[in-house]
């Protein structure tokens, strides 16, 4: 083969260009020249282990106001439908709850409230948060994650939208699909399990309220900043089912690895689960050079670029934790290309690559001070020093008249050294 | 548009795969998984970047994973079998079935299996590896704390007793001092 006949699958692209694009035009081997490192970079796969075949917890958030009713309704009449799929999908393994949720003023109590349904289930299934503006925010878990429950599950999907159980009320149009989301990330409607896909099917015709009936910049910052890392950190994908005008909940469902339908239709929440778990399946892919590897987020939060990484010793395969502390002797490498917890990302092990800044250091990076690991827990990042290091992971290459907004700096990554 | 890169000789799964290939020539191309890497056929190896070419100097054939150390006042471009522990010459593992006095394909950096000797049952991800006297280029994992001979950490717990063929990273050009 000449090199006139050699051909990139994607050509020449900077760094931005090779991440923006998207998961489903990789394939294993693809090619990319890219233009910041001037290297070859290939499509590796990786076989994330918590697909939807090792089991599925699926918590079904339902807005629960007056205009659900007929959308409650729909799915309540072809629930077997998307319950099939879960079971096949999970390979029988799979784990079922139902967590409702509305809003009133200081006017009424929920219209459920007194119902023997309501009242008899425990107290930890319950929720009345006292808002703001005279604001009540109610979510119930009528139904808890237990083992193959589809029995009982069923059992209280059918009250739904009865007297038995009837709809609660929505004050205004926003409403408090955000906290329930949150409460359902801390084990409202009981703890994930481990090493099995983990879901929320969140089913809405409303933008997200928060404690305030509001739908406003708060919101959007909570969502994006708060509640999509606390996500992706619990490695729980939100399958948003909603009529609502696009809002931060189609940022943050799309961030967690799930996706956005606006039909309320049974066949798009089947949809929804058949492609996530096999997007899920396909595995992970990336574009990997020779200086990098690819390894396994397991830090509890996002990892970006520039941060530095350590062996994680708590059991997970391929684990990585964030670098800490002084003497570290399991630095590994750099974040290249990050990702969210229990994710790959790929790590650089040596050549000239950007290292994140401690926020706190104010000593200019210059090129040939030596970079070291901050020792603030958490952090990731480098501090610079003219000095030796016990716990060096460069240095640095390019000399600043001041600091990056991003505070990436550009070093030479070698000899993760123990002095 | 995007098109296909082509490699000469595909793409296979595993790098036992890419030694079995039949009359490669001279700068043909494969892609492996096992190690996410272009292989280019160097005649008389596939090589990518994370290997180094020496010759197998021990008088036996060498098998996937065997620790390969430089020996001390042999010929030149010559490894063996780690047969000490704490030898500080070592170099990394070998890639291919090789057999003695043939080239030989050591990975120094990387995540590729390593031969494990000894390795708490059930081992520790993220343990050390490093040299070890067991001989047969077999190393040991120590999870507590680094040693002289160190040139990696275990990514998995092995499945099989020692010795097993475990996943690990492997850190190229280490300097430790104690």
């Amino acid at each position: 083969m000449s090199y006139d006949e050699w051909r990139f699958t994607f050509g020449a692209k900077t760094k931005a260009q090779i991440d923006a694009i998207p998961q489903a035009y990789l394939s294993l081997g693809n090619s990319v020249w890219n233009s910041d490192l001037k290297k070859p970079e290939y499509v590796n796969l990786y076989q994330i282990t918590a697909t939807c075949t090792n089991g599925m917890d699926v918590v079904f958030l339902v807005d629960y106001t007056g205009s659900m009713g007929s959308a409650i309704d729909n799915i309540k009449s072809s629930i077997s439908t998307i319950t099939n799929k879960i079971i096949l999908e999970s390979g029988n393994n799979y784990r079922l709850g139902l967590v409702v949720f509305d809003e009133t003023d200081s006017a009424r109590v929920s219209e459920y409230s007194s119902t023997a349904e309501y009242i008899s289930l425990p107290a930890i299934q319950k929720k009345v948060n006292t808002g703001i503006g005279g604001r009540y925010q109610w979510i119930t878990a009528t139904q808890m994650m237990t083992t193959n429950n589809i029995t009982a599950f069923n059992t209280q999907l059918a009250k739904l939208n009865t007297a038995t159980f009837p709809l609660g009320w929505g004050a205004g149009m926003p409403e408090p699909a955000d906290m329930g989301l949150a409460d359902v990330n801390s084990g409202f409607a009981g703890n994930f399990r481990t090493n099995v896909a983990r879901f929320v099917i969140l089913i809405t015709d409303a933008v997200p309220g928060g404690n305030d009936d509001t739908y406003n910049q708060t919101d959007i910052d909570y969502i994006n900043n708060i509640l999509t890392p606390s996500l992706l950190a619990s490695n729980v994908r939100v399958l948003l089912i909603s009529t609502a005008s696009v809002n931060a909940l189609d940022t943050m469902a799309l961030a967690t690895g799930g996706i956005v339908s606006q039909s309320f239709a049974p066949d798009a929440i089947v949809n929804a689960i058949g492609s996530t778990c096999s997007s899920i399946a396909g595995g992970a892919k990336r574009f990997v050079n020779e200086d990098c590897v690819m390894l396994v987020n397991n830090t509890g939060a996002t990892l970006s670029e520039g941060q530095i990484v350590r062996i994680s010793t708590t059991g997970l395969m391929d684990g990585l934790s964030l670098a800490t502390s002084s003497n570290d002797d399991y630095l590994c490498g750099v974040v290249y290309r990050g990702g969210a917890n229990q994710q790959p990302v790929v790590v650089a092990i040596q050549g000239e690559y950007k290292v994140k800044i401690f926020a706190a250091d104010t000593d200019l990076p210059s090129a040939g001070k030596i970079i070291a690991v901050s020792t603030t827990p958490g952090e990731g990042n480098m501090t610079t020093s003219t000095t030796g290091s016990t716990n060096i992971v460069g240095v640095c290459a390019e000399t600043l008249a001041s600091y990056p907004s991003d505070r990436l700096v550009k070093c030479m990554i070698q000899n993760f050294q123990s002095i | 548009m995007y098109i296909e890169t082509r490699y000469d000789r595909g793409i296979k799964d595993t790098l036992a795969q890419v030694k079995a290939l039949l009359s490669p020539e001279v700068g043909e191309t494969v892609f492996c998984k096992e190690n996410g890497r272009v292989l280019t056929f160097d005649g008389d190896l596939w090589m990518c970047d994370d290997f180094i070419k020496l010759t197998n100097g021990s008088n036996a054939t060498q098998l996937q994973g065997a620790t390969m150390v430089i020996p001390q006042g042999s010929v030149n471009n010559v490894v063996v079998p780690s047969s000490n522990s704490y030898d500080t010459r070592v170099v990394g593992v070998n890639v291919y079935t090789t057999l003695a006095g043939a080239p030989m394909a050591i990975a120094y950096k990387g995540i590729y299996k390593v031969k494990l000797v000894y390795f708490s049952t059930p081992s520790v991800i993220g343990g050390f590896i490093r040299t070890t006297s067991a001989g047969g280029g077999g190393c040991s994992e120590i999870s507590s704390f680094v040693a002289a001979g160190f040139f990696g950490w275990t990514l998995e717990v092995p499945t099989a007793p020692s010795p097993s063929l475990v996943r690990c990273l492997l850190r190229g050009k280490v300097e430790y001092y104690f």
